[in-house]
């Protein structure tokens, strides 16, 4: 596996693609072993792929299902002091990154220690958890603890707990008392088997143990796959109705696993989900920290302390707009007017009418607005301090938007930019930088510069011009898509809202998008292996399925619920 | 026997020493353990301001040879200089590079070297390039400390999210967290208000019987015959992370100390309390070193390509990653910020003085005949050369305490232009690290680079 890992970046853009290793420039297609190729005439056959088995919840997802699991009204925030965990992919639930450290062991078992305790004093928090009859129920000491122990232990691990598991917490139920000294026994066997549950394996990782199948495949239960749809749409435990269709094995259908994805899709619950995929995908967490004096005031009086929010703010807006409310494409939100202001933004998209700091829903000039690229949040993380920023627009879209294999820039000193000469656009100082005929022709000349230039209508800020320097902006070009094995579409451009709706119609774009689902939705980096999937679904995407379509295509993919052949 | 079981057969129970109380007089006493020793890494990012182009140095001593107070006093216009007062106890090298290229990002690649001296991936690349190597902390660890216990790896400042930890690698491609939040790292290792003895047992007696429950399902998920070898890495490293009660040591800051930390805990990650973050984590380093909790600690200053804007004389500045570029970009373009290197040049500064601070923290704590701070040693160093270059040549290292005698101190030395291994095998070496055959370390890194230690750094 570890050589399919290394591939993601070549995956992002495996729709119709066909790139060498490494390459930029025009005419660097096919020919090399590691290269991957999709033929849209033959399309590849879908592989299972292998990863761990057994990923650690993400401390967010300990802090959603504790409070799930406790039927709390809020958070405790109790993982706030959790170590934190190392960089992986785009997202924050990378499997292969979430392992149990021993400084994180201890934060856990000291938060559980704390949950024990609040147990132990507060009648009302226990009276949550404990089966009907509780303490008071029949039978005896015995009998009410394995009451508990299977009640709780089945929302706890997320699955039944077996005949050995459910023997033991019953005997330690009973135990408790001699440990915590408490003088009710069934107040120290529910705090103390809390306390143990949560820091348990089962509960720890979201298991995708499984079993091997007539077929040769390891198949997930129907308790793992209702596991990881809730997490993959939730980020939380599953609710009481995907308990019962894992319960009685329906979930395991097609149609019952579709029928709740979409229902997951249509609550409340997801729309974190949709913020936090999308505000990781545009990396709109840089808005955090471009303060009052990032932009120069002289040059950019509109630019306030509250700015950078707004704009953050806007984007979420309107992807969850797109994506929930319109039911929308991909298509949508590379193309779509329709958006959100307040008065902060209204100054730079020269909006009239819009005072204040609530968002209003507002259609922005189809002339030089067309989806999240002509956002101000991409295009001022994007721009200077003063002047606009091409190389940097331009490697963002190249990279995250059309997944293009784009080289990591040469080690050692990059060179900066000459002084800036009057009379001069900013498209001439760095045409003449980095473009056609200079060393960086290769990446900035076919690639970088031909994206970043078509933004050159959008100052530092994202406020439209149309003279740089004095001289009348020019934003039009063309980039090689590489559509199809050995086949490079060459398609030109003038200005932003064309290069969006040129992106809008590409299989490389949608498929480059669909990655980045899957990887959010399987909790793990893209694999070689993974081409034959992301391949089907993102044509789906560019033929107008909808973004909800394409997750529950990805969650109803035999890929989200079975491992290869003997697996790991 | 190391420290902390000394002190705790002092009489078994929690006994709060204050603040900068000495620990002479009990360690001197014949028959006590040899001394602890340790390594401290504090990393700077961006390089320093030293000679490159036009620039002139304004970084390293103006003469290799010996320094002292009065030779550092007299170089007033090298950053350096703020360790005056620590001159005679000081090992200045350059001459020291990085072996291998980044792959993509400077910043990275410099940063998975730093205490690795291990080659930077192929894949994940860029800003994302991990080390292929374990860190010389975690090495420092592995072979020293007592129960397995983990390095310290402290933070201060932002994650930005472009690049955040740099330092610290259980193994290749394995990097380690670090905790920028200076009040849960003290609690996490110092406690709060020493509970009652019988509190104490009540609560370590609850976590051994949860612990002795996940032991046993961790065992029988081990037992598994379908495991991946991966999977396997990842629960074996669950189960030796289980940890039952440790009582904590008998050390703690002031009272007021504690409560300031407590204050900043919520905005520990704002970059405007970088410094003052980056001292409280010394504090805690110092304290750990004197309770002989790890034999090795880091803390990292900023984030990969620290974006800081540092305050110079009241005055906040650009981003220091901009100024390190001197330029109003992180990328290539941008306006040219007026007196870039200058303001690079009081960065180091800055960064020199929260490592004084460290020093005198250290120094604060009597032992024998000297201070903790000669039993060990504490390093700044950096993941690059210099900002504008990014240059892997002459990495700074500023190291102070002698490991007990076994540094040459108070010398300024041009190491000739070896490879970082040679410097990690001496630091490693200087602790008491050894080679598979039992004699001081001196393969640390890369097997393909040349073996060996810095001879001139020694005594």
């Amino acid at each position: 596996m570890m050589k399919a890992e290394g591939m993601r970046w070549l995956l992002a853009v495996s729709v119709g693609a066909a790139l060498a290793l490494g390459g930029c420039g025009k005419g660097t297609v096919g020919g090399h072993d590691d290269v991957v190729i999709v033929d849209p005439t033959a399309p590849k056959p879908e592989l299972l792929v292998d990863s761990t088995r057994f990923p650690r919840l993400t401390h967010k997802q300990w802090e959603n299902t504790v409070q799930d699991l406790l039927r709390l009204d809020k958070p405790l925030g109790l993982s706030a002091r959790f170590t934190t965990d190392p960089p992986g992919s785009t997202f924050d639930n990378d499997s292969k990154v979430l392992r149990m450290t021993p400084g994180l062991f201890t934060d856990e078992a000291e938060a559980c220690e704390t949950i024990s305790d609040m147990l132990g004093t507060d009648a009302a928090m226990r009276a949550k958890i404990v089966p009907a009859g509780g303490p008071g129920g029949s039978g005896d000491a015995t009998a009410k603890a394995k009451a508990f122990v299977e009640s709780f232990g089945v929302r706890a691990f997320r699955r039944p707990l077996t005949k050995e598991e459910s023997d033991q917490f019953i005997a330690f139920f009973l135990g408790a008392a001699t440990i915590t000294g408490d003088a009710d026994a069934y107040v120290a066997g529910v705090r103390m088997t809390v306390q143990a549950m949560l820091q348990s394996p089962p509960f720890v990782y979201r298991m995708e143990l499984g079993a091997i199948a007539a077929d040769g495949h390891r198949h997930l239960d129907a308790f793992e796959v209702a596991s990881k749809l809730s997490y993959a749409l939730w980020n939380t435990m599953p609710d009481d109705a995907l308990f019962a269709a894992a319960k009685d094995g329906s979930l395991l259908t097609a149609s019952v696993l579709e029928t709740h994805a979409r229902r997951l899709l249509g609550d409340p619950r997801a729309k974190p989900m949709i913020d936090d995929f999308h505000e990781r995908l545009l990396s709109l967490d840089r808005l955090d920290i471009l303060g009052v004096g990032t932009k120069d005031a002289t040059a950019h009086p509109e630019w306030t302390a509250t700015t950078a929010a707004s704009m953050k703010s806007e984007t979420l807006l309107f992807t969850n707009d797109v994506v929930l409310g319109r039911k929308g494409t991909l298509a949508d939100l590379l193309t779509s007017n329709e958006t959100f202001v307040n008065a902060d933004l209204a100054a730079i998209y020269g909006v009239s009418g819009v005072s204040g700091t609530a968002m209003q829903k507002t259609k922005l000039d189809p002339t030089q607005r067309a989806g999240f690229l002509t956002h101000g949040s991409f295009l001022a993380i994007n721009g200077g301090r003063i002047d606009t920023d091409p190389i940097h627009r331009g490697v963002f879209t190249n990279r995250n938007v059309i997944c293009a294999d784009l080289p990591a820039p040469p080690a050692g000193m990059i060179p900066p930019l000459p002084d800036n000469p009057a009379g001069k656009t900013m498209r001439q100082r760095v045409s003449e930088h980095t473009g056609l005929g200079t060393c960086g022709a290769g990446c900035h000349g076919t690639m970088i510069n031909p994206i970043g230039f078509a933004f050159e209508t959008f100052d530092a800020i994202g406020k439209w011009r149309t003279t740089d320097q004095g001289i009348p902006v020019d934003a039009h070009d063309s980039y090689d898509f590489k559509d199809a094995p050995g086949q490079t579409n060459t398609l030109g451009y003038d200005g932003p809202v064309a290069l969006a709706r040129v992106l809008a119609q590409r299989p490389q774009v949608h498929g480059c998008y669909t990655g980045k689902w899957l990887e959010y939705a399987y909790g793990r980096a893209l694999v070689r292996d993974d081409a034959g999937l992301v391949d089907r679904i993102g044509k789906l995407s560019l033929s107008g399925a909808s973004v909800q379509d394409v997750i529950v295509a990805l969650i109803l993919a035999p890929s989200f619920s079975q491992r290869p052949q003997g697996g790991s | 026997m190391d420290r902390r079981r000394f002190l705790f057969g002092l009489g078994g129970a929690v006994v709060a020493l204050p603040f900068l109380e000495g620990l002479g007089a009990r360690s001197s006493r014949a028959g006590d353990p040899p001394p602890f020793k340790f390594a401290i890494f504090l990393r700077q990012a961006n390089g320093v301001q030293q000679k490159e182009n036009a620039e002139p140095e304004r970084y390293w001593p103006s003469a290799l040879g010996a320094v002292s107070a009065a030779s550092m006093t007299a170089d007033a216009d090298r950053a350096t200089s703020e360790l005056k007062d620590y001159g005679s106890r000081l090992t200045i090298v350059k001459g020291v590079k990085f072996a291998f290229p980044g792959n993509g990002c400077g910043h990275s690649g410099g940063g998975n070297q730093c205490l690795t001296a291990a080659k930077v991936s192929v894949d994940p690349s860029g800003n994302k390039s991990l080390s292929m190597g374990e860190s010389l902390d975690n090495r420092i660890a592995r072979e020293l400390n007592a129960d397995g216990a983990e390095p310290l790896t402290l933070y201060a400042g932002m994650k930005a999210g472009y690049i955040n930890e740099v330092l610290s690698y259980r193994g290749p491609q394995q990097l380690r967290a670090a905790e920028r939040d200076p009040y849960n790292a003290y609690t996490r290792l110092f406690g709060l208000t020493p509970p009652s003895e019988a509190a104490l047992a009540k609560k370590a007696a609850g976590r051994k019987s949860v612990n002795d429950l996940v032991r046993a399902q961790m065992k029988a998920l081990l037992a598994r015959p379908d495991l991946s070898s991966g999977d396997r890495d990842r629960l074996d490293l669950h189960f030796s992370s289980i940890r039952d009660l440790e009582v904590k040591v008998a050390l703690r800051l002031p009272d007021t100390r504690i409560k300031e930390m407590s204050a900043m805990s919520p905005k520990s990650g704002d970059p405007i309390n970088i410094e003052e973050v980056s001292r409280m984590q010394c504090d805690i380093i110092a304290l750990a070193m004197a309770a002989g909790i790890t034999h090795s600690a880091t803390l990292q200053i900023g984030d990969g390509n620290d974006s800081t804007e540092y305050v110079i004389g009241g005055v906040k500045q650009p981003r220091y990653h901009q100024i390190s570029h001197r330029i109003y970009s992180d990328g290539a373009s941008g306006d040219p910020i007026p007196d870039a290197a200058l303001k690079h040049h009081e960065i180091d500064r800055i960064h020199l003085r929260i490592f004084k601070y460290l020093l005198d923290r250290l120094d604060s704590y009597k032992v024998g005949a000297g201070t903790l701070l000669d039993q060990g040693v504490a390093v700044l160093t950096n993941d690059l050369g210099t900002g504008v270059g990014h240059s892997y040549n002459n990495i700074p290292y500023v190291i102070a305490g002698g490991a007990g005698g076994f540094l040459k101190t108070g010398q300024f030395l041009d190491a000739g232009g070896v490879t970082s291994n040679q410097m990690m095998n001496t630091l490693g070496a200087a602790v008491g690290c050894k080679n598979g055959a039992g004699d001081v370390l001196d393969d640390f890194g890369d097997s393909s680079l040349k073996k060996g230690l810095i001879a001139a750094m020694r005594v």
